[in-house]
């Protein structure tokens, strides 16, 4: 096997075990928050135009199939956030008028929190959500 | 899709099986190369990754591969609600492929340590996705994928390829032509 071929065959090998390292490395220079969160952001974007001046939402947890109405908000501004519960999947529709027709705009996200350990402390971040219900 | 990994794990030990099957073939065993890639297709409005995992048949420069691939992230679509023609509905389709790959190489130059041809790839298999916030699915059933493109492949080893690829989307939001690059690896022996 030649040189070359070694080499791009190392190169593979390599973005295989980069993508598989666990860095189990004491770093003191990130910032640890070690209380499990309480809370995240849900942020909803939503479009603003002549015929829509405010758009109206509904927020639901879980799927919007569930039921589940958490709030409704009439919006004002194309980006707006919420504090809300963790580890709690989110889903909303916001209601447009499109003419002689309704358009209803329909996302979900999850605000998550992930642990990793640093130093032997557990290190937690919370992943927000952002629901896209702006129109394309 | 909560279990991309587990699908990217299913296609390499389908590709491990392609591999195995090659081999038990009578003849074959030093004529055939296990091989991996990995791709990206995009146009104006979407962007899809993958993997591939299968067995390249050396000496008739084809290759067999089983390939998952996902939209990074999702993409909105409008849907005619099926109660009211008066509704639309705009979702965030995620949508993903999982199925085989047959690609046939023909090389026109050979310079040193490399071949320069022309590729055409056909695929087959499963398309199904998901609509974020609801569980409303949309459309799941057999697809297919074309490519057609210029490649290299250096030291019998890296196959470069980057090219056209079609795949019907069935949506008039998602254009169904696409540009895609690729690169492969072949675990040749010698």
């Amino acid at each position: 096997m030649s040189a070359k071929r070694y080499f791009f065959l190392g190169l593979a090998l390599s973005v295989f075990i980069a993508a598989c390292n666990n860095n189990t490395d004491c770093d003191t220079g990130i910032t640890c928050d070690t209380q499990y969160p309480v809370s995240g952001l849900l942020s909803i974007r939503v479009t603003l135009n002549a015929e829509n001046t405010r758009v109206p939402v509904a927020v639901y947890k879980g799927q919007v199939e569930d039921s589940v109405l958490y709030f409704v908000d009439t919006l004002y501004s194309e980006k707006i956030s919420y504090n809300v519960d963790v580890e709690q999947r989110y889903s909303a529709v916001a209601r447009y008028n499109a003419g002689d027709k309704t358009i209803l705009a329909i996302d979900g996200d999850k605000v998550k929190v992930s642990s990793e350990e640093n130093c032997g402390y557990d290190c937690y971040t919370v992943k927000d959500a952002a629901l896209r219900l702006d129109l394309r | 899709m909560k279990h991309r990994s587990y699908w990217i794990r299913f296609s390499q030990g389908i590709g491990a099986a392609l591999f195995s099957m090659a081999l038990s073939l009578p003849g074959l065993q030093a004529q055939v190369a296990p091989e991996f890639g990995t791709h990206i297709a995009f146009n104006g409005g979407d962007f899809n990754w993958g993997g591939q995992f299968g067995v390249d048949f050396v000496p008739i420069d084809l290759s067999l591969r089983a390939d998952f691939t996902g939209r990074a992230g999702s993409k909105r679509v409008l849907v005619e609600s099926p109660d009211n023609p008066d509704i639309l509905i705009q979702y965030r389709e995620a949508r993903y492929l999982l199925g085989l790959e047959a690609e046939k190489r023909i090389t026109v130059f050979e310079p040193d340590d490399a071949y320069i041809g022309f590729s055409a790839g056909i695929f087959g298999g499963l398309s199904f996705g998901d609509y974020r916030g609801t569980d409303v699915a949309p459309y799941s059933g057999f697809t297919y994928r074309a490519r057609l493109a210029p490649f290299v492949l250096l030291d019998q080893t890296v196959l470069f390829k980057a090219g056209y690829e079609y795949l019907p989307t069935r949506t008039e939001d998602i254009s169904n032509h696409r540009v895609f690059i690729s690169v492969n690896f072949l675990l040749m022996s010698e």
